[in-house]
């Protein structure tokens, strides 16, 4: 019976362009903090790891992007540049940013003195058996001529302790997800190094996941077949946990990602179960796992094709991203993509729209996200760089693109992420479409859900300065919008 | 002013023919496609035009033409243009209500194929025209795809909904097309009154198209007599039932503007089983076309 006295349960309102304000900008005041590539919320404080000089490493790596002007002023030799990585630190309450931590300079490989640290890929609060409260644990990512990458730990939000690394490879060099399950600590690596200008970042070559409860012990176990016994996966890329198991994305240019699940039962290594085969039926075009997500019952997983779309190397793509949404019972279906035929009966897009959200130069479905009951999805798009490419090597889709609306107009207003919502997966919004109106925001890489709203933290390789086009040709100027943001979303009352 | 009819159905779902039909009747006009759904705006409408190609443009000139200026030439197409291009932030809502009043009492018949491309499309047909009725208009699926087949051949516009994306390259395949729209508007009616719509199989309305176009005008409330029967069998004498001037020729189904006359010969009986003769890798149509087609009255 109902009562009308009794106020009404009114869910938050999905949110808005008009709900989200930028709270830092510019690499926070330094222009090659290209990416806020982490973040967690916690006692309190939002955390931030930065990556560093993106742009500039691209340039010096093999094969570098057919571009026919370098889009920033870089140096020919990137470690003329300041790599450390950094660690900011959010006070909400007085709306405050600390820097926590800066890598430190150590000697690398080569035995000349690097920076340890070049980025922050992934962070998480966890709890292992010698820890007296939840801590945070940071993925470090490391030059070609450091080291290979450590786990930072912190008590306190303030000093960062590195623990021992597991026991990959010296090849490897970054690495991006730490997941808790079932009172363990999960991670893989998902880049490798092979000498200066030789970094692959998307592709570990040690496509092994790992296990460990005590992680200040180093004690990391092998979770997992190399590969899940497949050579073709080529890295490990995403986990999430799930309806009670463990669910990994590998990277496979041949045939399209997997992804796999476990209940991580007994001793390690576990039995996994492929749930999802040859990139939803889609092929290499679904190359990887980019993104995982869980929203009323159902995982949902954003793919993508190394590289932000195009796989030079292996030679897939370019295309835009996709969404699926898997069931616990492994059942699956198509929400943004192409339609087709599978063993597991025909897909269509339910959300109505194709790749990269109808958007070709969506590369990938970056970061998902649920915040109040809302999945906000944010991409990375380079169109961007259509004045540096040229066009003549690229496909039909992209030259039509150009020839209908021109690489102005398409950069005006085209260039910059989408950020979307939906609450059910069939309806979406966007929010924006231009990366909050600045183009040299390509991509959302990490979001943090909190007390104080939604975090947002923006890819973007354009500073300190970017190359503009003028009466002389291209010219190199300073970027006053190039360099990380953050955003912070808080529901209007409406 | 009455309420529209809106025609909903795939491309090559006797959907040209049978709105030219419905036009026919005294106190019905058919439209030609005026893709008036696909934007919120008339603005917004030129920037699909560019996307979608001019000819999506035809439909609507020739409309304005023939509604306002009562002929369809080369001048009264360009005077429709330079009117459309002056109202750019005119909602086309708007532009359809103009076209509902200027043709008043008349029910405005409309069938844009773009309009079942896209829930959001029916949603804004929803918003726009709360009270319109609308006839869900189906055909076999090896027909409509074998007709779509044979258009490709002349036509451009596949788009990937046409295409099987698990085979490298895709595969053209419009089975996932008619599964597509048909999904599409069979969601969308779940949410209309069922006294406001009705679902008709198009090859029963052509071999029998007395009692059919009979028991569509009888549940619209309009003539049932032989005179008006009558006029519906002459899909030909509307005005968009032929090519229009050479700067808006089109506007609806080229195949239908060369030979809009009712031929009930089209209609044949067909089968869900069997091989598909546009693909051999795979044994026939997908168990969900199989299914929905079933619950149209396919066998």
């Amino acid at each position: 019976m109902s009562n009308d006295s009794t106020p009404a349960m009114v869910p938050p309102l999905p949110m808005d362009r008009d709900d989200f304000r930028c709270i830092s900008k510019a690499g926070f005041g330094d222009g090659w903090n290209h990416y806020a590539h982490c973040m967690a919320w916690f006692e309190g404080h939002l955390y931030v790891g930065t990556s560093r000089a993106i742009l500039a490493m691209i340039k010096v790596n093999d094969p570098p992007p057919a571009l026919t002007h370098w889009p920033i002023n870089s140096p020919d030799d990137v470690y003329d540049i300041d790599r450390r990585a950094h660690i900011w630190r959010y006070n909400p309450r007085d709306e405050t940013w600390k820097q926590v931590f800066i890598s430190p300079m150590v000697k690398g490989r080569t035995e000349e003195i690097v920076a340890r640290d070049i980025g922050y890929r992934g962070i998480a609060v966890y709890q292992g058996p010698r820890d007296c409260k939840p801590c945070l644990y940071i993925c470090t990512w490391s030059s070609s001529k450091g080291q290979p990458p450590v786990i930072m730990r912190s008590e306190d939000g303030l000093t960062f302790e590195s623990l021992p690394r597991p026991s990959w490879g010296e090849f490897v060099n970054t690495f991006r997800t730490l997941v808790p399950f079932k009172g363990c600590l999960f991670t893989t690596p998902t880049g490798s190094t092979a000498g200066y200008g030789k970094a692959q970042e998307c592709v570990g070559g040690a496509p092994i996941i790992y296990v460990c409860k005590d992680p200040m012990s180093g004690d990391w176990l092998e979770a997992s077949l190399p590969g899940f016994g497949d050579t073709n996966n080529l890295t490990t890329f995403e986990m999430h946990a799930f309806n009670g198991h463990l669910y990994a994305g590998t990277i496979n240019a041949e045939e399209g990602f997997q992804i796999w699940k476990t209940a991580a039962n007994g001793e390690p290594p576990y039995d996994w179960k492929e749930v999802v085969t040859h990139g939803a039926y889609r092929g290499n075009l679904n190359e990887i796992a980019v993104s995982m997500c869980e929203l009323n019952g159902a995982l949902y997983i954003g793919s993508g094709i190394v590289n932000g779309g195009y796989h030079r190397i292996a030679k897939v793509g370019p295309a835009a991203g996709e969404i699926i949404r898997l069931y616990p019972d492994d059942s699956w279906e198509l929400i943004i993509g192409n339609p087709r035929l599978t063993p597991d009966g025909l897909k269509f897009p339910l959300g109505h729209m194709g790749p990269g959200f109808d958007n070709f130069f969506n590369g990938y479905i970056w970061r998902m996200f649920v915040h109040e009951g809302t999945m906000y999805v944010g991409t990375f798009k380079w169109t961007v760089l259509m004045p540096f490419i040229p066009l003549d090597k690229w496909p039909d889709p992209a030259q039509l693109l150009v020839e209908i609306r021109g690489v102005d107009e398409l950069v005006s207003n085209n260039a910059g992420f989408d950020l979307w919502r939906t609450t059910d997966g069939i309806h979406w919004g966007p929010i924006t479409r231009t990366g909050f109106e600045n183009m040299y925001n390509w991509g959302v890489r990490t979001m943090a859900s909190t007390p104080y709203g939604l975090f947002i933290g923006t890819a973007n390789p354009f500073g300190p300065e970017v190359a503009e086009k003028t009466e002389d040709g291209w010219q190199y100027q300073y970027n006053p919008r190039g360099g990380a943001e953050v955003w912070l979303g808080v529901p209007r009352k409406k | 002013m009455s309420d529209p009819l809106i025609l909903l159905g795939p491309p090559r779902s006797f959907t040209s023919v049978i709105s030219a039909m419905l036009g026919q009747h005294p106190q019905m006009y058919g439209l030609p496609e005026v893709h008036l759904f696909v934007a919120d705006t008339v603005g917004e409408l030129f920037f699909y035009y560019k996307i979608a190609g001019p000819r999506r443009s035809h439909g609507l000139l020739r409309t304005i033409a023939e509604v306002y200026m009562k002929t369809q030439n080369k001048k009264t197409v360009d005077l429709a243009k330079a009117w459309l291009i002056k109202n750019k932030n005119m909602p086309t809502a708007e532009v359809f209500h103009k076209i509902v009043s200027k043709v008043d009492p008349k029910i405005v018949v409309e069938k844009s194929v773009t309009t079942v491309w896209k829930p959001a499309n029916l949603q804004r047909v929803a918003r726009v025209l709360p009270n319109a009725r609308f006839i869900h208009l189906t055909r076999h699926p090896r027909g409509q795809c074998e007709s779509m087949m044979e258009a490709l051949k002349t036509e451009t516009g596949l788009t990937p909904q046409m295409q099987d994306h698990s085979t490298t390259p895709p595969t053209t395949d419009p089975q996932i097309l008619w599964y597509n729209i048909h999904s599409n508007i069979v969601d969308f009616l779940k949410d209309v009154p069922k006294e406001r719509y009705m679902r008709i199989r198009g090859e029963d309305v052509l071999q029998n198209p007395d009692k059919y176009l009979r028991e569509i005008s009888e549940w619209l409330g309009l003539r049932t007599d032989d005179e008006a029967i009558d006029e519906m069998k002459h899909p030909e004498r509307s005005p968009f039932s032929k090519l229009g001037p050479p700067n808006a020729p089109f506007g609806n189904d080229p195949k239908f503007l060369k030979e809009p006359a009712l031929r009930p010969a089209r209609a044949k009986p067909q089968s869900l089983e069997g091989i598909l003769s546009w693909r051999d890798d795979i044994p026939g149509f997908t168990d969900e076309v199989k299914e929905m087609a079933k619950s149209f009255g396919y066998e």
